[in-house]
């Protein structure tokens, strides 16, 4: 129960720090994962900064351009060693869902961060505290005013990407107002601009709409923060963020009652996200069968999992591998962020996966592990090496005929023949236990969050 | 490459299959999946391209002498001089000249005025409108994956994607469609120094593949049924890649590389029958063009690399003595607003063109040119729509992959005479 938690509350854990949550016990697990200030993370920030992972880059032009490889470090390098797991899990779904791409938003602001950096730590701070609180800040967050035009956004010819997708994606949901409401919402945030020189919001009285707008059936003179006023009084956007935060944390398929009764919750508390997400983890359907494996993991859930849980590859190879599998840390493919689930896999984006699986098991760099010196100092048989990989990677979520079948791997020989596993051949403990961690780790269930 | 040589090909890999398949007495769903490989009924490939994000129409085949688009765009509007003319009222955008060629040598038609009734203006919505071909109700399958569910051979084979998420188009509940970005990574690595122990660990994988994948659902089958799919195509596409001898030179853009690698898999021949390719970029709310020559700019670049990678690829196509079997269809989810806004951009619109090219249709224009009178405009300023989508993959399923489009796409929508 500890390790799904994990996996879902943050990014997987290691087995000595799965062996200290039982220890502690369910309700403690909990009010760490939830009252992250009361964890001291100074070690990991001090440690962070001693890396000085460069952020920004001077381009050909000798512009000062955000550093996307450097930025990706820096926020993995939180995510594998952070004590505040379920913060910087709620800044990942966070960043899925006001998803800005770094492709786009190019800018580096004067204090020499990137818009997109300033945009992330913002999300942070909101994590898990109050989502209107939050919408008020992405509506005046530089990286979205340029991400979705609403420093252009003017009375005489209103844009309306920002509009919309505040409607459609962060609030309220599709079907759910109309297209007049979009241009409503538009004309509202109008005048809602960017100071170029200093990289700030500003409000340009010039620019804005003082007229009358009928927004989701009222009508007067209404501005940005009126707008976001009256979507908050709409039941549907505690439904749909309590939907979304549910799909995201438990399984896919909920049904209306439970997502009503989260919503209820949402609402009843200012729409603070904390009670929230304390009305998830300790939902009974959290830790029902349909949540078990109920998820498909994202490569950097899968990624930062592997760390977590083994230790064994440097966090510094992490971008790149995960570009392979299609995920790419402040760079989504759209406004909409990335299609988790089974979008995450395709067969080219699961061989990606599997090769990488292969070069792990295969690896001989230094300071990889040493298999025979490890199956000779603890004795190991072959049943204890696929007992062992068994629990560490897939907590034995395998059937009989699985682990029967990796069993006869282990002492099946190159001609095909069932002989003794031999603790004094190192070849065949090089081979074998390479070759059981590899099918161990292209197990589908390995897949599954 | 000669047709017999191809269809050779074909018997021998179902042959292996049903061997493989037979050796591992697989479950059901796995016979599936094996079976998938086949050539649609017709012996045809279609090759659909999605504009992703909401081309502009307007800018794409420009009304060159119609002032209301002058009135609206004052600064987006194509100069009437610059635009290659297809007669007194459209022409093609300046970017074009690949679409160009191709339409003089008649292997071209424009479809004018497409969309569907009450029109979505939500990216996502309306993607997953012309995904699964339904307008009314939120549909779980996409169309062609409905055509490929519905054939006799039917699989997940039949369609590839390149590049990378799978479309919803090719998504249904029996499972999703293989996505290709290149072919020379498409293939699974095993450790260098043991050989000797390949085969060990292939039975070994083999046999636990072949357990009912019912641990864990609602994902664990889709996981395997993937990890299933990707096996036999890589491996298939490897023995088949030595069969591509192009001497055509694509474009170095993305999109052509992924045409090309379209061209590829159709020379190894796979069984695949259904390409997709994205193209995204078009949703230009703002800087659409260069604020000092609207002929140029963002959507510019993006109609030059379509337009000259599809030229290339008909090219390769012709080459490989293809250009019969091969129809290419393009789509966007809309269209953009007629009048423009103050960023130089344009904000989501409603009706399209499409295009379809290919050596055995009717070439020319179809549907109506929809009016840009504001009087003629629906409430919101965008443009009415003439031609229902579905009436474009009805043609195309009806009367280029020879199916019955009515199980697939519904009501019996009019046919054009394109194909």
């Amino acid at each position: 129960m500890a390790a799904h938690l994990m996996r879902r509350a943050g990014f997987s854990a290691s087995p000595q720090e799965l062996d200290r949550l039982v220890e502690i016990g369910f309700e403690a697990t909990l009010d760490e994962l939830l009252n992250y200030e009361e964890v001291d993370d100074g070690e990991m920030e001090e440690a962070l900064a001693e890396e000085n992972y460069p952020l920004t880059r001077v381009n050909k032009q000798g512009q000062l351009r955000p550093n996307t490889l450097g930025m990706q470090r820096w926020w993995l390098y939180r995510m594998v060693n952070s004590e505040r797991q379920l913060l910087e899990k709620m800044t990942y779904f966070w960043h899925d869902h006001f998803a800005t791409s770094v492709t786009t938003v190019r800018q580096v602001g004067v204090d020499e961060r990137p818009y997109v950096m300033v945009q992330n730590e913002l999300m942070r701070e909101h994590a898990l505290g109050n989502l209107k609180d939050m919408v008020e800040a992405m509506a005046k967050d530089p990286a979205m005013l340029v991400w979705l035009d609403n420093r252009s956004n003017v009375k005489e010819h209103p844009n309306e990407n920002w509009g919309r997708e505040l409607l459609e994606l962060f609030t309220m949901g599709v079907g759910n107002y109309t297209d007049q409401d979009v241009v409503a919402a538009a004309r509202a945030f109008t005048g809602w601009g960017l100071n170029q020189r200093t990289g700030e919001y500003t409000f340009y009285p010039n620019r804005h709409d003082y007229g009358f707008k009928n927004f989701l059936g009222e009508v007067s003179v209404w501005d940005g923060n009126d707008v976001i006023d009256i979507i908050f009084e709409q039941d549907v956007t505690a439904e749909f963020i309590a939907r979304k935060l549910f799909k995201f944390f438990v399984y896919t398929d909920p049904s209306q009652q439970t997502i009503l009764e989260l919503a209820e919750i949402f609402r009843e508390n200012d729409y603070e996200i904390r009670p929230l997400m304390r009305a998830i983890l300790e939902h009974p359907e959290f830790y029902s069968e349909s949540a078990y494996r109920a998820l498909i993991k994202s490569p950097v859930e899968l990624l930062v999992g592997i760390v977590r849980e083994l230790g064994i590859i440097d966090p510094e190879f992490l971008p790149r591998l995960m570009t392979g599998m299609g995920q790419e840390l402040f760079a989504p493919p759209d406004v909409s962020g990335w299609t988790s689930g089974v979008g995450w896999i395709n067969t080219t984006t699961l061989l990606t996966r599997y090769n990488f699986f292969n070069l792990l098991a295969s690896s001989r760099r230094d300071g990889s592990l040493d298999f025979v010196e490890w199956v000779q100092a603890h004795q190991l048989s072959s049943f204890d090496v696929v007992g062992l990989f068994l629990d560490a990677i897939v907590k034995n979520d395998v059937s009989v005929d699985t682990r029967y079948a990796l069993e006869q791997y282990m002492v099946t020989d190159d001609s095909g023949e069932i002989v003794e596993w031999n603790i004094n051949d190192p070849q065949m403990i090089d081979k074998k236990v390479r070759g059981v961690l590899y099918l161990i780790l292209v197990l589908p269930t390995y897949e599954l969050n | 490459m000669d047709r017999p040589k191809r269809l050779k090909n074909r018997r021998d890999f179902l042959k292996d299959l049903t061997m493989i398949s037979a050796t591992l007495s697989a479950p059901t769903f796995l016979v599936r999946s094996l079976q998938g490989a086949g050539v649609s009924e017709a012996g045809r490939i279609l090759v659909v391209l999605e504009l992703a994000g909401g081309c502009d129409g307007l800018n794409t085949m420009v009304p060159y002498t119609n002032d209301f688009y002058y009135q609206e765009r004052p600064s987006l509007a194509i100069d009437p001089q610059s635009v290659l003319p297809l007669d007194d009222q459209l022409g093609f955008h300046p970017s074009l000249t690949g679409f160009k060629e191709l339409y003089d040598s008649g292997n071209m038609a424009i479809i004018q005025g497409v969309g569907y009734p009450n029109p979505n203006r939500s990216h996502f919505r309306s993607r997953d409108i012309w995904h699964t071909a339904e307008a009314e109700e939120i549909g779980t399958n996409g169309w062609l994956a409905k055509y490929f569910d519905s054939l006799q051979s039917s699989g997940s084979l039949q369609g590839i994607n390149i590049g990378g998420r799978v479309p919803k188009a090719m998504i249904s509940e029996s499972g999703s469609s293989p996505s290709i970005s290149s072919i020379d990574t498409y293939r699974l690595q095993t450790d260098r120094r043991y050989p000797e122990d390949a085969a060990n660990k292939n039975a070994a994988f083999q046999s636990i593949l072949s357990e009912p994948p019912t641990l864990f659902p609602p994902f664990q089958e889709y996981v395997t049924k993937t990890v299933l799919d990707a096996t036999f195509s890589s491996a298939e596409i490897l023995e088949g890649q030595e069969n591509y001898h192009s001497t055509i030179e694509y474009p170095d853009t993305a999109f052509a590389g992924n045409l090309k690698t379209i061209a590829q898999i159709i020379a190894a021949d796979i069984g695949a029958t259904v390409f997709y390719a994205t193209i995204s970029g078009f949703d230009t709310h703002a800087g659409q063009v260069d604020p000092t020559n609207p002929g140029v700019g963002t959507h510019s670049d993006l109609l030059e690399t379509l337009s000259l990678a599809v030229k290339a690829f008909w090219d390769d196509m012709r080459e490989m003595g293809m250009e019969n079997d091969v129809l290419i269809m393009s789509f966007s989810e809309f269209g953009r607003r007629v009048s423009q806004n103050a960023s130089d951009g344009t904000d989501h619109g409603t009706a399209n063109q499409m295009f379809l090219f290919g050596a055995n249709i009717n070439p020319g224009l179809y549907g109506e040119q929809p009016s840009l009178d504001p009087q003629d405009l629906d409430p919101i300023g965008d443009l009415l729509h003439n031609v229902d989508f579905r009436s474009v993959y009805s043609t195309v399923l009806g009367n280029w992959l020879e199916v019955d489009p009515v199980p697939l796409i519904g009501e019996p929508w009019p046919l054009l005479p394109i194909l």
